[in-house]
């Protein structure tokens, strides 16, 4: 317990930022809203204009801009993108913590097995995911509910911020394999840009390209906003990869972590 | 008499580098057993195996009669480790690290903390990141010592400490001793083995080549001696018995010393000197000229 601790206390500041960060953009993009929807037409009008490989790619192609519900679809494209951050900044942080403080002597030679060790850094990553993902919703329903005063279905928005958990999940699995396999970490941020910026490239290309062997390949098209809208449900096949690459990459980087060798 | 630690023919190679080929040494309860060799012989690859941060590429290890990969997590219930060189979380203060340390012990008396913190003269409010590395290996020692180990593991422990914290930093080692501690401690460094240790292995290119009692390696006291004649060196000096590893360059002369020191005096004291020096040789030196034979 003392380890989940620790680990929880050592990344409270990086969780409250992105937290913040998180649940902020949707506030501070929500109020634009109030705005934007007295004049729908006029922006929709605009948004015609683009041409429409960029309007895929930037996530507003088939998208009502002017509705509330096309809007989250929209914002909620760059929130999972910052979620997305976390994740992965967050498991290569704290699986690689040791090796690139190079306090593995310390934790690693007390009486407690690495499974112990791995199974705290593992809790504490999705408890600060979840309770993140847990603020978001509360944030998104009082905000929609009371500020905006719109009548959005529940479903809908639990789906939709829901799907920031499932991406989050993705790059939880494929963090932990990175940190596992990776000889020494000199620093996460870096790396966590490089990879979190491909699949949204892949995203972006995914868009213009319209190929559905493709978008199995990135995250960020598992849970396109508008197809939640049309069918307010998760595309199983998705939720599927999700899951089978976070529990196969998190599988994986614990049996790298368990033989890993240590040298000073 | 039991075995605290035994070793049998371990070998470590990372990747196709050697780490150790066949160390095979056992470390008796309640001895003080010395790891010398030079840096990079394999001291540290043998201690990180026993301590579960390697794994073996062959042989075994236990210590308390238990496999050290298996029942790692409970072995190392009884070691206290100080390595090499301490890192630790820098944003945590000193008492903080202590106690979170200590909370992997169990039940431990935090008394012991502040009275280590005491013999060893370090501040437990100051952040780990405001300290000196001399303090931080002071840490090491604290954190080491304070869940009061059956067994305790030092790796090269005295580098970054000054003459008077080595000093009582060994009478805490030895007061542990006492009070039933087994102590394996490596070093490149022969003279405080010999101060401390009752035994030693000695390890060179990843094997351990000799096992010896510390009285015979006592007797045996190296010395690097220099020396700078006025005139020529006398020929009777590269005769005396104990010299090895001779250089000579005009008028001044080192070698290597392991002889009687008042024979040596009295062949030197034939030619008028300019300059003298006689100091501790570094372990590679010593290995280079009384070793190098044994494999």
């Amino acid at each position: 317990m003392h380890v989940f601790a620790e680990e929880m206390k050592r990344s409270l500041r990086s969780w409250l930022s992105f937290t913040l960060a998180i649940s902020g953009t949707l506030v501070v993009f929500g109020v634009f809203f109030r705005t934007l929807r007295a004049d729908a037409q006029l922006l929709n009008d605009i948004l015609e204009n683009f041409p429409l490989e960029f309007r895929a790619a930037f996530g507003f192609a088939d998208v009502d801009m002017a509705t509330i519900e096309g809007y989250f679809a929209f914002l909620l494209g760059y929130i999972t993108l910052i979620g997305a951050v976390f994740a992965l900044k967050q498991s290569l942080t704290l699986l690689s913590e040791e090796g690139r403080r190079k306090t593995t002597d310390f934790l690693l030679t007390k009486p407690i097995g690495r499974a112990r060790i791995f199974g705290a850094k593992f809790t504490a990553v999705l408890v600060q995911i979840v309770v993140q993902n847990i603020l978001l919703w509360i944030t998104a329903f009082v905000f929609v509910r009371f500020i905006l005063e719109e009548p959005m279905s529940p479903r809908l928005m639990l789906l939709m911020t829901g799907s920031v958990f499932f991406v989050q999940l993705f790059f939880v699995g494929l963090g932990f394999a990175v940190a596992a396999a990776a000889q020494k970490l000199k620093s996460a941020v870096p790396l966590t840009l490089g990879i979190v910026f491909f699949f949204f490239a892949l995203q972006m290309l995914h868009e213009s390209l319209r190929d559905r062997k493709l978008s199995f390949l990135t995250p960020f098209a598992y849970f396109k906003g508008s197809d939640l809208i049309r069918n307010v449900a998760y595309d199983a096949a998705y939720i599927a990869a999700t899951l089978i690459v976070f529990a196969g990459f998190s599988l994986l980087a614990w049996l790298i972590y368990r033989k890993k060798d240590f040298a000073g | 008499m039991n075995n605290v630690i035994e070793i049998s023919k371990l070998t470590k190679y990372y990747g196709k580098a050697r780490g150790i080929i066949d160390v095979s040494f056992a470390v008796r309860q309640g001895e003080i057993f010395g790891f010398i060799g030079p840096n990079g012989a394999g001291k540290s690859t043998t201690i990180r195996t026993l301590l579960g941060l390697l794994f073996p590429t062959s042989g075994s290890a236990t210590i308390f009669g238990r496999d050290c990969i298996r029942y790692g997590s409970e072995i190392r219930r009884g070691i206290g480790y100080l390595p090499a060189e301490v890192y630790y979380y820098d944003n945590m203060r000193v008492l903080e690290l202590l106690k979170y340390s200590a909370s992997f012990y169990g039940r431990v008396d935090l008394n012991r903390i502040h009275e280590l913190a005491e013999i060893m003269d370090l501040e437990l409010g100051r952040k780990i990141d405001d300290l000196s590395y001399g303090n931080k290996k002071k840490v090491g020692i604290v954190q080491g010592l304070l869940h009061r180990p059956k067994l305790i593991i030092l790796d090269e422990p005295t580098s970054g400490l000054d003459p008077l914290m080595q000093k009582k930093f060994f009478e805490l080692i030895r007061e542990e001793n006492r009070n039933g501690a087994t102590v394996l401690m490596s070093s490149h460094i022969l003279s405080e083995v010999q101060k401390l240790c009752s035994r030693v292995a000695i390890i060179k290119e990843g094997r351990v080549i000799k096992l010896e009692e510390i009285n015979a390696l006592r007797q045996t006291a190296y010395r690097k001696v220099r020396l700078e004649f006025i005139s020529g060196v006398p020929d009777s000096i590269a005769e005396a018995p104990g010299v090895s590893g001779l250089t000579r360059e005009n008028g001044e002369v080192t070698f290597l010393f392991a002889g009687d020191i008042n024979d040596l005096v009295r062949r030197v004291s034939a030619a008028p000197l300019k300059n003298l020096t006689i100091e501790e040789p570094d372990l590679e030196e010593i290995f280079m000229h009384y070793y190098s034979d044994i494999e």
